[in-house]
């Protein structure tokens, strides 16, 4: 069960994650760059879209996605098995259904979205890195080295906490949302609308959140 | 009969909201019966069995199973309790996304953990039992209600209950596979010396496979007797129910419908 989930959360997402950083990276390059550029200063691009990814948009950004992809799905599938009687046969065999069905999702969606965070990261540098040399005319290998120049363990750090938290936000909040179902077909699709909703909200409102409390913290 | 009750249904009171759907219930279920509960759609005889299993609380009354009182029992001991209770649902209930093996198999991997080939070897008597054999790669979408509801009586018999309960066996069902399902509960708990409990409106279905039969109307158990007796019962309720007339007492649904099954 744990390794079903970990695959369909985990690598089942990565081409969707790979694709949107990709693109974000590459976009956010341009439009900062050509600002900077009128200043002279496009060689910032690197240290600025690497902070914001390792810190920020990586976990974020991860989070926005599963929240879509794998949130939406474990709500309707929970949802689907609850007004089934699905959900309630597996309590009536004695199985508990926190242990057998959210435990292996909450465990997957946690772990994996460091992962899936790291590989958000590198795809948005990717991008970044390869439009500044095709637009902003700094080398890759000039990019790479202010990135890993800038970068410094406690972003990283950061980050990757970020990341794991969002996940068990989702987590939860997807299958909460699915165990709670009442209504069959209609309570089911408000209900996968609803977990959507909600876990993006969330994951906003707690990076908001955690933000101000690490810049109070660090000052 | 003085030996003690498998299940005692002990003065229950059950609420939702406003609404009472069990008032003050009383039935006793002895090892070996093969207990009918009858009642009008909605009447709350399906909540009776999600009493026994735990998954409702009484608002008041006691539910004892043996010696223990089921709504004191810990997580750990409840879900000890029900696996040794099998249950069949009016909808079967099968794991959609598991093939009818892996529905099968599920309790035993998830609580007790024998040998594969061990597990193997129980899908594949257990399938036999219910006529369902070779079937354990297909998918419950794959099958028909009735296939359906004997892979779910088969996954009922994967832990070798000591009771069975059946929600609506037939419901839905041809009459020719209603007979088919009547005869294998009457097989099976002959045969595995099981005890059962049976909800049902279905009257033919009803007598054919009970040992006795209670009858639920307006939250009350107003008759429980052997089928001989129960068909002949001077109750006016009972009699409108059984030969299935409109002029009686029974006149319209009742008014918990909607929340109790």
């Amino acid at each position: 069960m744990l390794f079903a989930q970990t695959d369909r959360t985990g690598v089942g997402s990565i081409p969707l994650v790979l694709m949107v950083s990709f693109f974000l990276g590459l976009t956010m390059a341009l439009l900062t760059g050509y600002q900077l550029q009128k200043f002279g200063t496009e060689r910032l691009v690197p240290t600025l879209i690497s902070i914001a990814f390792t810190r920020e948009l990586g976990p974020l950004l991860t989070g926005i996605v599963l929240a879509a992809r794998i949130g939406a799905a474990y709500t309707a599938e929970l949802g689907t098995m609850q007004v089934s009687e699905e959900v309630e046969a597996i309590e009536a065999m004695g199985i508990g259904p926190l242990r057998f069905l959210v435990a292996p999702r909450l465990v997957a969606i946690a772990s994996l979205m460091p992962c899936l965070s790291v590989l958000s990261i590198i795809a948005a540098l990717v991008g970044s890195a390869l439009i500044s040399w095709a637009a902003l005319n700094l080398v890759p290998d000039a990019y790479f080295d202010a990135v890993l120049t800038s970068l410094i363990v406690s972003d990283i750090v950061i980050g990757l906490f970020k990341a794991m938290f969002f996940g068990l936000l989702i987590g939860l909040i997807a299958c909460y949302q699915g165990l709670t179902v009442t209504g069959g077909a209609e309570g089911v699709g408000k209900a996968t609308t609803d977990s959507v909703v909600i876990s993006i909200t969330t994951v906003i409102g707690f990076d908001t959140l955690f933000n101000v409390m690490v810049t109070r913290i660090t000052g | 009969m003085s030996e003690t009750p498998l299940v005692h249904l002990e003065n229950i009171v059950l609420r939702f909201g406003e609404k009472t759907v069990l008032d003050g219930i009383d039935l006793k279920v002895y090892s070996g019966d093969r207990l009918v509960i009858l009642g009008q759609s909605g009447g709350g005889k399906s909540t009776m069995l999600r009493l026994i299993l735990g998954i409702l609380r009484p608002t008041t009354g006691v539910v004892r199973y043996r010696h223990l009182q089921v709504q004191k029992l810990s997580r750990s001991k409840l879900n000890l309790l029900r696996s040794r209770v099998g249950m069949v649902y009016q909808y079967s209930a099968l794991i959609s996304s598991m093939s009818v093996g892996e529905n099968l198999a599920l309790p035993v991997e998830e609580l007790r953990r024998k040998p594969r080939k061990e597990i193997e070897e129980l899908i594949k008597e257990n399938l036999e039992i219910v006529g369902m054999s070779g079937t354990g790669e297909k998918l419950p979408s794959e099958l028909s209600g009735g296939m359906r509801k004997r892979v779910s009586l088969a996954r009922a018999l994967m832990m070798q209950p000591e009771l069975i309960l059946f929600d609506e066996p037939t419901a839905g069902l041809d009459p020719v596979i209603s007979s088919v399902i009547d005869e294998l509960i009457i097989r099976l708990t002959e045969k595995t010396n099981t005890t059962s409990v049976i909800v049902t409106h279905e009257m033919e279905s009803a007598f054919k496979v009970a040992t006795r039969m209670a009858m639920l109307y307006q939250g009350k158990i107003i008759e429980d007797a052997a089928p001989d007796r129960f068909r002949v019962s001077a109750n006016p309720v009972v009699h409108q129910f059984v030969t299935g007339t409109t002029e009686g007492p029974i006149t319209e649904t009742p008014p918990n419908a909607d929340s109790a099954e």
